[in-house]
C-alpha cells in the first residue's frame, strides 16, 4: 500500500488510528502489528513470507548471539551467519540479475536471467534487521524476547517501505513503553499532511517536468531545458523522499514513536560532506555506524580513511539500485567527499563570496550526480551533462520551454525552491496564535489539494469517444 | 408485479410478519468490543476534560476538521456501474475469497474499487481540473490530453506519440507482407483494393495545437510518407494519404473537431473525394461530391462526431469552460444517390463509421468491418470470421487513421492465402 493512495489516507489510516487511539495501551502493539502486516500484504501478499522469515531469522540469530556472548563463546559466528542470510536474501532479490548480466557481458556467456520480482521495502527492512543483530552483538541492547515486538520493529508500517531506516537501539525502549498524547497526535497529523503535500503537490509536479525532458534524446533540447530538467529532478527526488520521511515521522508520532529526522535541508549545504550529513540521514548514519566504523573509520590513518569512505559510498550507490549508474553515482559522491577531506574545502569559510562559491560547487556536484541517478544509462547521462554545459551540438529541437513548464508548474517550482530552505520549517511549531491559525488553515487546504491530486490520478476517462 | 387491487389489499393488511433479524454472534462481539472501547475512552476523555481544555483550541479545531475530512470519502460508496463523465465502467468489487480461491490481487482490486467509488470523488477531481485549467496556459489532463487554452484545440498526446513512433522496421516488414497478401488476393479475385491512411490531427494542426510550445513545427515528424514509400517498394501497394488535400481544405474550414481527434464531416468529404479521384484513375466512374450534394446542418454544440448534441468529450476532459462550445461545425446528410452496381467492403477503425454514409451514395451495397474495440485475439480472427463479406465485395477499402497502428498488425491475413486457393 502506498502512503499517497486514497485507500491508505482515507480508509486504512482513519480506521487504524481510530482503533489505536480508542484502545487500551496493552492493545497498541498488537493493533500496529496487524495493521503493518495488512499494509505490507496489500500489494504483494506472496512476499509477506519473506519478511516473516527475516523476522524469525533475526529473532533467533540475535538470541544465539546473546547466548554465545553470555557463555563466552565466539559470538561472531552466529552474527556473521545471520548477516549472510540477510544479505543473501537482499542480493538474491535485488542484485542477482544484475550480477548475471555483468557475468554474461564480461565472459560472453548466456546464462538466463531469472524472473525475480523484488519484494517491496526489502532494502529498508533488511537494514533494520541487520541493525538489530549488530546492536545485540555490540551489547548496545538486549535481544528481544518477544518475537511479536521484534516483528513490530521490523515491519512497522510507517517506515516499512521507504524509511527512514530506524536503528534498533533508537526505538527499543519505545516499543515497550511509549506515550500517545494530544500534542503528539496533532503534530504527527501536521507532519503527515506536510509530507503528503510534498509528495503529491511538489514532487509529482517536478517529476512530470523531469519525465517530459528525460523522455527526449539528450541532444534535442537546449542547455536551458537540460538545466530545468536536472533541477526539476533534483527537487522531485528531495520532495518525494523527504515527503515519505515526513509522513513516516508524522505517523510515528501519532502512534507515539519518535523517529529521528531523515532530511535536514540538504540543498542548502556548502559541501558534499555536509550534504551527506543532511541527506537521507538514517542511511548515511547506518553506513557510518555499521560499515565505516566496523572498517576502522578514520582511526587507522589517512589512506585507510579514504579506502573506508570509498567503500561506504560505493555501497551507498549500489544500495539505491542494481545498475551501473547507481554505482558510478556513489563513486561520484565518494570522490568529492574524499577530495574535500584531503583539501579541507568543506570547512566553514570566512567570506560570504567563499561560502557562495562553496554552495554553488555543492549544487553543481549533486545536480550532476542526480542526472547520473536518473538517466537510463551512462551514455545518456554523459550526453545530457555535456548538453547542460553547452558541449553538445543540439539538433532537431522540437519543443520550446513552455511545453515543458507551464504557469502552474512555474508556481510549484517557486514553492519548491522556498520549501528547500528552512524558511517555513519552524512554522509548524509556532505558538503565536495568528501564525498558528494561518498554518492550521493552510495545512487543511494542503490536505484538500493533495487529495484532489490523488483523486485526479485515479480519474481515468476513456477518452476515445464512443464511435 | 402485483396487480393494483392485490397491491392495495396487501398494503391495507396489518403487517404480521415478524422481524427477520438474526442474532449474529460475530457482529455482536465486534459491536460490544468497539462500544466498550469507545465508551471507555470517551469517559476517560471527559474525566480529563480539564487537562484537554489546556490544549490549544486552534489545534483541537484543526484535528476535528482533519478527522472529518479523513472520514468523508468512505462515508458513502457509490453503487454506480458506469461513470458517464469518464465514459467507462467502474471497477467491481472482487472479494478476498473469490470462487473458493484466495484472491492474491485483493489489495489492487480493492484500490481500484475504492478509487472509483468513494464519496466526493467527483468534487475532488473537479477541483484539480479547475486548478490546472485556471493556472495553466496549456492544460494537460492526466498527462493524456494537451489543451491549448488560447484557441481551445486539444490533442490526445498518447495518440500523437503513437503516430510519431508509427511502425518499427520489423513492423513495416510484417505490414508490407500482410498488405501484399491482401493485394494478391484482390488481384486474383478481381477486386479493387484501396488503402487509405488518414493523417493524425497533431501533424495537420501542429501550428494551432502547439502554438508557442514548439520551437520548430517543421520538426514534428510525420513518419507516414516514408512508411508509404517503404511499403510500396516491398509490396507494390500504393497507399492513399490525403495529407495535401486536407492541408488545402484546412485553409478554409476546420477539417478536424477541435475537441476530438476525429475528422469532422468536411474532413471526411475531403478524404472521400481523394478516394474517388483514385478510383476514377482506375476506371471507376463517379463524380466528385460537393457540399450541394448534401443537406447541411450547422451547430455550435458539437465537440465530437459521436455526441452530436451532448459533446461528451468536453465533459470527459473535466474542463468546465463554456467558451469551448463556441465553434460551428457542418454536418452533412447525403441527398443524392447515384449508386454504381458494385459492392464495397470497408475495413477500418472509427474513421470508417463516419465515411460509411458517403459510400452509400456510390455503391449498391456497403459492408464494413469495424476492427476497433475488439480484443486482440478477436481482431486476429476478424478476416476469417468475415470472409464471406470479403468474397462478395467488388471493391475493398482499408481505412485507418495513423494513430493506432497496432490494429493493422494484429489482423491475420494468412487466411487469405487459403481463401485464394479455394476461390
Amino acid at each position: 500500500m502506498l502512503f499517497s493512495s486514497m485507500t491508505f489516507v482515507y480508509m486504512f489510516l482513519p480506521i487504524v488510528c481510530t482503533l489505536y487511539l480508542i484502545s487500551k495501551k496493552e492493545l497498541h502493539n498488537p493493533i500496529l502489528l496487524i495493521a503493518s502486516i495488512i499494509f505490507y500484504a496489500w500489494g504483494e501478499p506472496k512476499y509477506l513470507a519473506i519478511m516473516l522469515l527475516t523476522i524469525l531469522v533475526n529473532f533467533y540469530g540475535a538470541k544465539i548471539v546473546e547466548r554465545f556472548k553470555e557463555t563466552g563463546r565466539n559470538a561472531k559466528i552466529p552474527l556473521v551467519l545471520t548477516i549472510c542470510i540477510n544479505l543473501g536474501s537482499l542480493i538474491y532479490f535485488k542484485y542477482f540479475n544484475f550480477l548475471i548480466e555483468n557475468i554474461n557481458g564480461i565472459f560472453h556467456s548466456h546464462i538466463d536471467l531469472l524472473h525475480i520480482v523484488m519484494p517491496i521495502g526489502i532494502s529498508f527492512y533488511t537494514f533494520q534487521a541487520l541493525s538489530y543483530v549488530v546492536d545485540v552483538y555490540r551489547g548496545e541492547c538486549k535481544a528481544q524476547q518477544d518475537v511479536y515486538k521484534l516483528a513490530l520493529y521490523i515491519c512497522l508500517f510507517p517506515q516499512l517501505i521507504a524509511g527512514p531506516i530506524v536503528k534498533y537501539h533508537d526505538v527499543a525502549d519505545q516499543i515497550d513503553n511509549r506515550d500517545v498524547n494530544f500534542e503528539k497526535v496533532v503534530f504527527g497529523t501536521k507532519r503527515f499532511i506536510v509530507g503528503l503535500s510534498k509528495k503529491m503537490l511538489l514532487a509529482n509536479t517536478m517529476g512530470a517536468i523531469a519525465d517530459k525532458i528525460f523522455a527526449q534524446a539528450p541532444d534535442t533540447f537546449s542547455p536551458l531545458i537540460a538545466w530545468v530538467g536536472s533541477i526539476a529532478y533534483s527537487l522531485q527526488l528531495f520532495f518525494d523522499f523527504s515527503g515519505y520521511s515526513d509522513m513516516a515521522i508524522g505517523l510515528g508520532l501519532i502512534f507515539g514513536f519518535h523517529f529521528l529526522e531523515n532530511f535536514n535541508y540538504p540543498y542548502i549545504s556548502k559541501s558534499i560532506t555536509e550534504f551527506w550529513r543532511r541527506w537521507h540521514i538514517s542511511l548515511s548514519t547506518w553506513f557510518k555506524q555499521y560499515v565505516y566504523i566496523s572498517l576502522g573509520g578514520n582511526r587507522s590513518g589517512k589512506w585507510k580513511t579514504i579506502r573506508n569512505l570509498g567503500i561506504v559510498f560505493l555501497l551507498t550507490g549500489i544500495w539505491h539500485g542494481a545498475a551501473w549508474n547507481f554505482v558510478i553515482w556513489g563513486a561520484w559522491n565518494g570522490f568529492f567527499i574524499i577530495l574535500e577531506k584531503l583539501t579541507g574545502w568543506h570547512e566553514e569559510k570566512q567570506h560570504r563570496w567563499q561560502r557562495a562559491l562553496q554552495h554553488l560547487y555543492t549544487i553543481l556536484v549533486f545536480v550532476i550526480g542526480w542526472v547520473m541517478f536518473r538517466a537510463d544509462n551512462m551514455a545518456y547521462a554523459w550526453t545530457y551533462i555535456k548538453n547542460m554545459f553547452g558541449l553538445v551540438k543540439v539538433h532537431d529541437v522540437i519543443y520550446a520551454l513552455p511545453y515543458y513548464v507551464d504557469n502552474f508548474e512555474i508556481i510549484i517550482f517557486v514553492a519548491a525552491f522556498i520549501c528547500c530552505t528552512p524558511l517555513c520549517g519552524k512554522m509548524l511549531q509556532q505558538e503565536n496564535k495568528i501564525i498558528k491559525a494561518f498554518v492550521n488553515l493552510w495545512l487543511i487546504v494542503l490536505l484538500v489539494l493533495s487529495t484532489a491530486t490523488i483523486a485526479a490520478s485515479t480519474y481515468n476517462p476513456f477518452i476515445y469517444f464512443r464511435f | 408485479m402485483p396487480s393494483s387491487s392485490t397491491f392495495t389489499l396487501t398494503y391495507n393488511e396489518k403487517l404480521s410478519v415478524r422481524s427477520g433479524i438474526k442474532f449474529e454472534a460475530m457482529t455482536f462481539i465486534i459491536i460490544a468490543v468497539l462500544g466498550y472501547l469507545l465508551s471507555y475512552k470517551l469517559t476517560s476523555y471527559l474525566a480529563d476534560f480539564k487537562v484537554l481544555s489546556n490544549y490549544s483550541r486552534l489545534d483541537i479545531l484543526f484535528l476535528l476538521v482533519c478527522t472529518i475530512l479523513m472520514f468523508l470519502p468512505m462515508s458513502h460508496i457509490t453503487n454506480d456501474v458506469k461513470s458517464i463523465a469518464e465514459n467507462r465502467e467502474l471497477a467491481k468489487w472482487v472479494p478476498l475469497i473469490n470462487k473458493d480461491k484466495i484472491n492474491y490481487n485483493f489489495g489492487k482490486d480493492f484500490d481500484n474499487w475504492f478509487n472509483d467509488r468513494y464519496n466526493f470523488r467527483r468534487d475532488y477531481v473537479n477541483l484539480y481540473g479547475w486548478l490546472r485549467y485556471y493556472f495553466s496556459k496549456y492544460s494537460c489532463i492526466n498527462n493524456g490530453v494537451l489543451l491549448n487554452k488560447q484557441n481551445h484545440w486539444f490533442l490526445i498526446l498518447k495518440f500523437h506519440k503513437a503516430a510519431q513512433k508509427l511502425f518499427t522496421p520489423e513492423q513495416q516488414r510484417v505490414f508490407s507482407e500482410d498488405i501484399k497478401i491482401l493485394s494478391e488476393y484482390c488481384d486474383k479475385t478481381r477486386k479493387k483494393l484501396y488503402f487509405v491512411i488518414i493523417p493524425e490531427k497533431g501533424i495537420l494542426y501542429k501550428d494551432e495545437i502547439y502554438e508557442g510550445l514548439i520551437s520548430n513545427p517543421l520538426k514534428v515528424y510525420d513518419p507516414v510518407p516514408d512508411i508509404i514509400k517503404n511499403v510500396y517498394t516491398a509490396s507494390g501497394v500504393e497507399i492513399l494519404y490525403p495529407y495535401d488535400e486536407l492541408m488545402k481544405a484546412k485553409k478554409e474550414h476546420l477539417v478536424f473537431f477541435k475537441h476530438d481527434h476525429h475528422l469532422n464531416d468536411v474532413g471526411y468529404l475531403v478524404v472521400f473525394n481523394s478516394l474517388i479521384k483514385r478510383m476514377n484513375a482506375d476506371g471507376v466512374p463517379f463524380p466528385q461530391l460537393r457540399e450541394c450534394d448534401f443537406t447541411v446542418q450547422e451547430t455550435n454544440k458539437a465537440r465530437s462526431g459521436s455526441r452530436f448534441s451532448m459533446g461528451s468529450g468536453f465533459c470527459t476532459l473535466n474542463i468546465w469552460d463554456e467558451t469551448l462550445l463556441d465553434e460551428t461545425y457542418k454536418f452533412y446528410t447525403p441527398k443524392c444517390e447515384l449508386p454504381l452496381q458494385k459492392k464495397v467492403l470497408i475495413i477500418g477503425d472509427s474513421y470508417v463509421n463516419m465515411t460509411k454514409p458517403l459510400f452509400f451514395n456510390m455503391f449498391q451495397t456497403v459492408d464494413s468491418i469495424f476492427v476497433r474495440g475488439l480484443a486482440q485475439a478477436e481482431r486476429k480472427d476478424v478476416l476469417r470470421k468475415n470472409l464471406d463479406l470479403l468474397k462478395k465485395a467488388d471493391v475493398v477499402v482499408m481505412m485507418f487513421s495513423a494513430i493506432q497502428p497496432e490494429m493493422l498488425l494484429d489482423m491475420d491475413f494468412d487466411i487469405l492465402r487459403d481463401a485464394r486457393k479455394e476461390q
